[in-house]
Order: structure tokens, then C-alpha cells, then sequence
């Protein structure tokens, strides 16, 4: 069921120049959530950015009633979101969207590239609860702008590409786009056609 | 105690907080967040004759204090709503209107017709003022010929409470109010959004689809409420307003200003319990201050 409610913030961590993870406590229990939904936040005190932020779930503690988001600052409303400091309240409508469909697999491959790779912890800490131990392929632009590795890998193996080859296998360049999500394409097609993998979600 | 009902002509609303159409969906969206019954009224997603996809993406835009929208009517048709919507929210114990909408005065018609048989549904919002599709729509809003003719024309065939949505793209709104009043109206609505654009300074690209769309939230509220008032001062039927409304005190200024009944549209985006709040704020508003009625609000603003 959805839900409109008010988490206090208890950690704020700089993980790169532009990336934060937000760690964020309920009151109240909080209700069940699939891996890929996400939660829409609130802005406080920005006019220009008068609509809620939609924001994947990046992981969640259900004892101790925390939900973690990695939020990439991108424009006015996250950055007044990376912003906020520990103590503080924010307002949460969660949780939203259908989540993904779970693989009941083995070999899983869990495929995200840049601030995409948020939701796949959740999803890896799932798996990994119900006896999947997932492989993840993590891509971004360059070596620093790689976030939570050792998150992931705590969950299961993590494979790295960088657009620049400066962490990892040197990732897909194409002419018209170098961005992270071109090569998360890439790589799940090239990882789909391998056949290596049962399930691969991304 | 307070009294929150009112009655615009022959449609009683248990409290004067409405939902505006294409914000609120068929109420059901939002059953997780608050008790639609609560609900002074719902206008459902605008309906046409036929299916529409809708503009293609991108249809929104997010502004200072408001935002952009060309979503073009998508909606599954007057069947569709019949068939598939209808059986699931027949039952809300709040009144529910119909958004209609069309590209000639026949297909207006003929959907208010089909409309005109359900039951549980009180009344039509008849939209006259989408800014969003090629032809018809605003364009029927715009010119006061054309909204007294499919006015007079709906009026022929429905039957049940016909509330008509001006439009604020428009020289004089008194005007076309004034017209549609005389061709049958019940109730007038206003404002639907004004129309507006934005450009994406890196692309230098507009930042919609359709380059224009309706603009709405609170940055609109200023103007709603003028016209509001200006309307107020020139017909006799009552008034929904809406534009921009976020709060009790923005509700109670567009009683103030001589509507008898609001909507509420785009803040139900930024906080879906917003419905709620506003009616709970008017009530302590009227306690507070001491009024029996909020129909004693209507049109009571002083001015020396």
C-alpha cells in the first residue's frame, strides 16, 4: 500500500563529487517493497523545483526502519536533496512502481551504469536473502565516478567497465554516445547473447 | 457545528473541495493516500468520443512554482470509462463528474448522451478549454459563438448538471461566461491551465512536444482568483474556481471571491493528501472565525 510519510535523516555520505547516499529513518514500520520501486520525494524551500523527485530505492533495513537512496546531483532539486543535513525531515510518498519482475534463476547478472545502478543493491540484498548470489556489472564513466562498490560487493561478484579505461574492462564507445547508459545497453546485449547467465536484469 | 455542504442549482456537494480532471485519475489512484469519500467531488480524467493517445512525449514540464502540461487528452473513450471505469467507482460515496471533451459539437454530444445514462453520476464538466489538442478542445473556449453553440447544443440532450470549464487564454472571460450561461450552463469552472511554453537552453529545443502546453500550481493562483471574481460580478449560476489552490487559505480566497465550490488539481501531485487538509482547514476556518455556513463565504470578500 502507498504511503505519504515524514523519515528523518540519520547519515548523509559524500560518495563522489556528485553522488550522496541518504540514510533515512521511519517512525513507523515500514511496508513491504520490491526491489525496483522507488519513492518520490519531497522539495522543501526550492521554487524552482516544485515537483517531487522520483528516486530508485537503493536499499532497505526493514529492523531498523531505514531506506537508503543514491541520489546524483543533477539540477536544483537534488542538489537541494544532497543538501540536507542529518537531523532533518523529509517527506516521502513510497512505495511506487512495480518493481522488477524477480528471476527464480541461479546465475543472475544484475547490469546498471551511472546513478542506474541504485536500485540493483536492493535487488542483489533480495536475491541474495532468497539463496541467489547475483554477479554485478557496474559501469560509469570513470574510475572515480564509481559508486558503492564495496556495497555490491558484499552481496556478490562485481565486474567494472569505465568509458575511459580507468577502472576495469574499457567500456563501449560509440561515435554518437559515450554515455553510462549506452554502455549498460551494451553490455546486457553482449552478456544476453553469451548465454552465459540465466537472468540478467538491468 | 459548521455546515461545509453546498449546492450548486441541483448538485449537492457534501463540503466545496472538489479534485480537478487529469489530476486525480478515477479517484481509485489515490484511494491508498485518503478517503475519496471525503470528498466534496471528483472530476474524472477529461473523456472523449473515441480513444486518444494522447501528445507524445515529452507532455510535462516542471516550472518555477508550477508546471506544463501537453498530455492531449489520452484518454479510453466514453465506452471505455463505461465498460471498464464506471463499474469500479460507481459506489464512491462522493460526487463524481465527468470531464468531456470532443474535436466537433457531434462528438460532444453524443458523449454527454452516453453519459447522461449512468446513474451515479451527477453531472458533466464540459471542457471547452483544453489547450493541448489540434483542433476542438480550446478552441471551442475561445470564441463565444462557438461556446454558446456546443453548449446549447449539450444542453439539448443532457439532462443532469452541466458545469462548463472556461478557458483563460481568452480577451474577456465575462464574456463567454455570460454567453454560456445563457446557453444553459448550471455551473461555470475556471481556470483550466493557461497556455505557456519553455525551451531548453543546451538543446535549444522546446521543452515539450507539442512546443506549448497548459501551464498550472501555484504560480497561476493570482490570476485564477481575478478571474474568478470577474465572473463572480457578471453571471448568476454558481462558480467552481481552481487554479493553483494548495491550501485552506487559497481556497477561501476563491470563495472570497465569489466561488461556491473549488477544485483542487495540480498539488494533489505534490502531496496527495492535500484534499484533505484543505477541507479540514476550511472547517476551522469557519469555527474560528465564527461563520455558520461556508456558503456564507461566497462572494463575501469586503471591500471599503
Amino acid at each position: 500500500m502507498k504511503q505519504i510519510r515524514d523519515f528523518t535523516i540519520v547519515n548523509n555520505r559524500c560518495e563522489t563529487h556528485d553522488f550522496v547516499v541518504l540514510t533515512l529513518n521511519c517512525e513507523d514500520e515500514l511496508p513491504q517493497m520490491q526491489p525496483g520501486q522507488f519513492v518520490e520525494v519531497k522539495v522543501d524551500d526550492t521554487p524552482s523545483a516544485y515537483l517531487r523527485r522520483p528516486l530508485s530505492i537503493h536499499d532497505v533495513d526493514y529492523s531498523k526502519r531505514e531506506i537508503k537512496l543514491l541520489v546524483q546531483e543533477v539540477g536544483a532539486g537534488t542538489r537541494s536533496i544532497c543538501a540536507m543535513p542529518v537531523g532533518s525531515k523529509i517527506n516521502l510518498v513510497f512505495p511506487l512502481g512495480k518493481g522488477y519482475d524477480l528471476p527464480d534463476s541461479k546465475d543472475v547478472l544484475l547490469v546498471g551504469g551511472g546513478c542506474g545502478v541504485a536500485p540493483l543493491l536492493f535487488l542483489g540484498r533480495f536475491l541474495s536473502q532468497n539463496g541467489i548470489r547475483p554477479r554485478f556489472l557496474i559501469g560509469a564513466r570513470t574510475a572515480s565516478s564509481l559508486v558503492r562498490l564495496d556495497a555490491y560487493r558484499e552481496l556478490g561478484e562485481v565486474l567494472v567497465t569505465t568509458e575511459d579505461g580507468s577502472e576495469g574492462q574499457k567500456g563501449f564507445r560509440h561515435p554518437s554516445s559515450c554515455n553510462a547508459h549506452r554502455i549498460t545497453r551494451f553490455c546486457l546485449d553482449l552478456y544476453l547473447w553469451s548465454g552465459c547467465y540465466d537472468a540478467c536484469i538491468g | 457545528m459548521v455546515e461545509l455542504s453546498v449546492n450548486l442549482g441541483n448538485l449537492h456537494l457534501k463540503n466545496p473541495v472538489m479534485t480537478a480532471s487529469g489530476t486525480f485519475g478515477y479517484g481509485e489512484e489515490y484511494a491508498d493516500f485518503i478517503d475519496i469519500n471525503a470528498l466534496g467531488g471528483i472530476v474524472v480524467k477529461g473523456t472523449t468520443l473515441h480513444p486518444r493517445q494522447g501528445n507524445l512525449y515529452p507532455r510535462m514540464a516542471e516550472t518555477a512554482m508550477g508546471m506544463l502540461n501537453a498530455v492531449g487528452l489520452q484518454n479510453k473513450g466514453v465506452d471505455g470509462f463505461i465498460n471498464d471505469i464506471y463499474p469500479r467507482i460507481k459506489h464512491f460515496g462522493t460526487s463524481i463528474l465527468v470531464n468531456v471533451s470532443g474535436s466537433t459539437i457531434e462528438e460532444y454530444v453524443e458523449t454527454a448522451a452516453r453519459i447522461n445514462e449512468l446513474d451515479n453520476i451527477p453531472g458533466i464538466e464540459l471542457n471547452i478549454s483544453c489547450p493541448n489538442v489540434k483542433e476542438g478542445g480550446m478552441a471551442f473556449g475561445t470564441s463565444c459563438p462557438s461556446a454558446i453553440a456546443v453548449t446549447t447544443a449539450v444542453r439539448e440532450v443532457y439532462k443532469k448538471h452541466l458545469m462548463v470549464k472556461l478557458s483563460p487564454n481568452v480577451t474577456s472571460v465575462t464574456e463567454i461566461a455570460k454567453g454560456v450561461e445563457g446557453a444553459g450552463a448550471d455551473s461555470l469552472s475556471l481556470i483550466n491551465t493557461l497556455l505557456g511554453m519553455a525551451i531548453d537552453v543546451k538543446s535549444r529545443r522546446p521543452v515539450l512536444s507539442t512546443v506549448t502546453g497548459g501551464l498550472s500550481g501555484p504560480c497561476v493562483k493570482p490570476v485564477a482568483l481575478r478571474m474568478v471574481w470577474q465572473v463572480a460580478g457578471a453571471v448568476n449560476i454558481p462558480i467552481v474556481g481552481m487554479g493553483g489552490i494548495s491550501s485552506a487559505e487559497d481556497a477561501i480566497e476563491f470563495l472570497l471571491a465569489g466561488a461556491s465550490a473549488i477544485q483542487i488539481g495540480t498539488a494533489n501531485f505534490v502531496d496527495p493528501t492535500v484534499t484533505i487538509k484543505v477541507i479540514n482547514g476550511i472547517h476551522e476556518y469557519l469555527h474560528s472565525n465564527g461563520i455558520a455556513s461556508v456558503k456564507d463565504l461566497t462572494g463575501a470578500m469586503i471591500i471599503d
